[in-house]
Formats: C-alpha cells, sequence, structure tokens
C-alpha cells in the first residue's frame, strides 16, 4: 500500500513540477517578446522626437503584458520555492520507503500547498491575462498581415507569421494553463478538506473521548 | 519544516521524532517552532500521557510513550487515506 501511495504522490510531483515550469517558461518567454517588441518600437519614436499615439498606446499596452508576466514569473518562482525541496526530499524518503516518512511527506507537502495557496491562483491570473494579452497580438498581427499582404516579401512575410504563431502558441498555453491549475487546485482542496475531518477525529483521540 | 500546519501534523511530528529520546531545543528545532508555543505544545503531549520527561546525564529528555500510538497509528492511516481516496492530478 504505501508502495503504491508513493507512486501515485511521485505521479503527482511530476506532474505538477511540470506545470510551474510551464508556467516559469511561459512568463518568460512573455516577458522576452513583450521586450523585443518595445524596443525596435520605441526607439524610433526616440530617434525622431515624434510621438503615435497609435503606437505609443500599443507600446503601453505591452508595457502593461511584461508587467503582468513579471508578476506571473514571481508568482511561478514562489510556487517553485519549498515545492523543489519537497520533491528532492521525496526521492530521498522513496528509498526509505516507511510509512513514517511517507506521512512525514505528505504533511509537508499539505502545509506547502496551505502556506502557497494564494501565489498558485495568481499563477491562474498571470497566465490568462498573458495568454488573452497574446491572442490579440496574434489577432492584431494577422490583420496588420493581411492589409499588407501584396507589398510584403516573402521575408518579411515569414517573420510576420512566425510571430504570429508564436503569439498564438503562447496565448493558447496561456490560457489552458489555469485549468491545468483549477484542477490540481481542485484536487488539494478536496484533501484539506478531508484533513479538517481528520483533525475533529484526532481531537476526539487527543481528548480521550 | 516550513509551510502551515494543523495543530495535530505538530503533534505527529513531536511524537514522532521523540520516538527516540530528544531534548527540548532538538524538538523545537527539529519542528521548527519558537520555544514559548514548542514548550506549550510539549506540555499539552505530557499531560495527555503522550510523551514522558526523564532527566538523562543530567539533560531532560522526552520520549514518546505507548499511549501517544493509538494517535500516531490513527494519523498515519487518516493521512495516507487522504492520497489513496480522492481525486488524482495528473496534466
Amino acid at each position: 500500500m504505501e508502495k503504491e501511495t508513493f507512486d501515485r504522490f511521485n505521479r503527482e510531483m511530476r506532474s505538477f513540477y511540470a506545470l510551474i515550469i510551464l508556467n516559469i517558461v511561459g512568463a518568460g518567454l512573455a516577458m522576452s517578446f513583450g521586450i523585443a517588441w518595445i524596443v525596435p518600437n520605441i526607439t524610433p519614436m526616440i530617434q525622431e522626437q515624434s510621438i503615435q499615439i497609435s503606437k505609443l498606446a500599443l507600446t503601453g499596452l505591452v508595457v502593461v503584458g511584461c508587467v503582468v508576466a513579471l508578476r506571473w514569473l514571481i508568482a511561478s518562482v514562489e510556487v517553485f520555492d519549498g515545492f523543489d525541496d519537497l520533491r528532492d526530499d521525496s526521492r530521498v524518503k522513496e528509498a526509505e520507503a516507511n510509512c513514517d516518512s511517507l506521512t512525514g511527506l505528505i504533511v509537508r507537502s499539505m502545509a506547502w500547498y496551505r502556506e502557497r495557496k494564494a501565489n498558485i491562483n495568481d499563477l491562474k491570473f498571470g497566465s490568462r491575462v498573458t495568454g488573452a494579452f497574446f491572442l490579440l497580438s496574434a489577432v492584431l498581427q494577422i490583420l496588420n498581415l493581411a492589409s499588407t499582404l501584396s507589398s510584403t516579401s516573402p521575408f518579411n512575410l515569414t517573420l510576420s507569421m512566425i510571430g504570429f504563431i508564436l503569439c498564438l502558441v503562447l496565448g493558447v498555453a496561456g490560457l489552458l494553463i489555469p485549468y491545468s491549475i483549477t484542477r490540481f487546485v481542485g484536487t488539494w482542496d478536496h484533501r484539506i478538506e478531508a484533513s479538517d475531518e481528520a483533525s475533529k477525529r484526532l481531537e476526539r483521540i487527543v481528548e480521550g473521548q | 519544516m516550513k509551510g502551515k500546519r494543523t495543530l495535530y501534523e505538530i503533534y505527529w511530528e513531536m511524537l514522532t521524532f521523540c520516538r527516540n529520546p530528544r531534548t527540548f531545543t532538538s524538538i523545537v528545532h527539529r519542528c521548527s517552532l519558537n520555544s514559548d508555543i514548542g514548550q506549550e505544545h510539549l506540555d499539552f503531549l505530557l499531560s495527555r500521557g503522550f510523551l514522558k520527561k526523564y532527566k538523562d546525564d543530567g539533560s531532560n529528555l522526552f520520549r514518546t510513550t505507548e499511549d501517544a500510538m493509538v494517535f500516531l497509528d490513527a494519523f498515519r492511516a487518516m493521512y495516507l487515506e487522504l492520497y489513496n481516496k480522492g481525486p488524482e492530478f495528473k496534466l
């Protein structure tokens, strides 16, 4: 039974680890993509000392996107903190494979979840906003591409298509990640509720009733 | 251990750690408690007969008693059940 529980514990650890890595990569890509867009668009305006309102507004929007992506990145790293130790510990304890070490891991993971629940929910917000932002950006890019299709060189067309596909992939990923996080939170909330019930039963044992 | 633990999770940690005789300092250090809270929990577990205090070579040591086994066994069974029953998260 312990082996089965250990396996289940480790499967969940691996799944959530992959989810956090996805978040960190997504947030990092979103930030770098945003900065890569801001610099070439803002530099000509500074050099020519002329302000184009539409470009400035779009740049402002991208800056906001970058700030949200930064928040998303920080929240991901905060969630990662502690979880990584837990994951390392689970590898060590698996070698011991006894009931107490497994119970200890479960207690630690529950303590970690209670502490980090707010950060985990922050991931959903950051991911959703960044995903929506990139989908909007993909739509704008395809509209822009459609309007200048006849005068665009094949090289620029390829570059624009790559930009569009990147935005689309990041946008879809950003909108799918919250779904996985919601399932993770649901699984854990169920356990926390069950542990509250367990606490009541343990209280009766401690009080000698 | 970092994070938010319930009272019973802290008791479980203290009792499991004290399966071998331990000093007060090592208990509060291992269970990440401040000395006031640690003393409060120790007093409670002593009052329930789950821990026994004795002197050895001038040191005050604490050891888990047989009476605590009911609590430890129930705790372990309940927490393992949390993982064995209910939904499992998969990507």
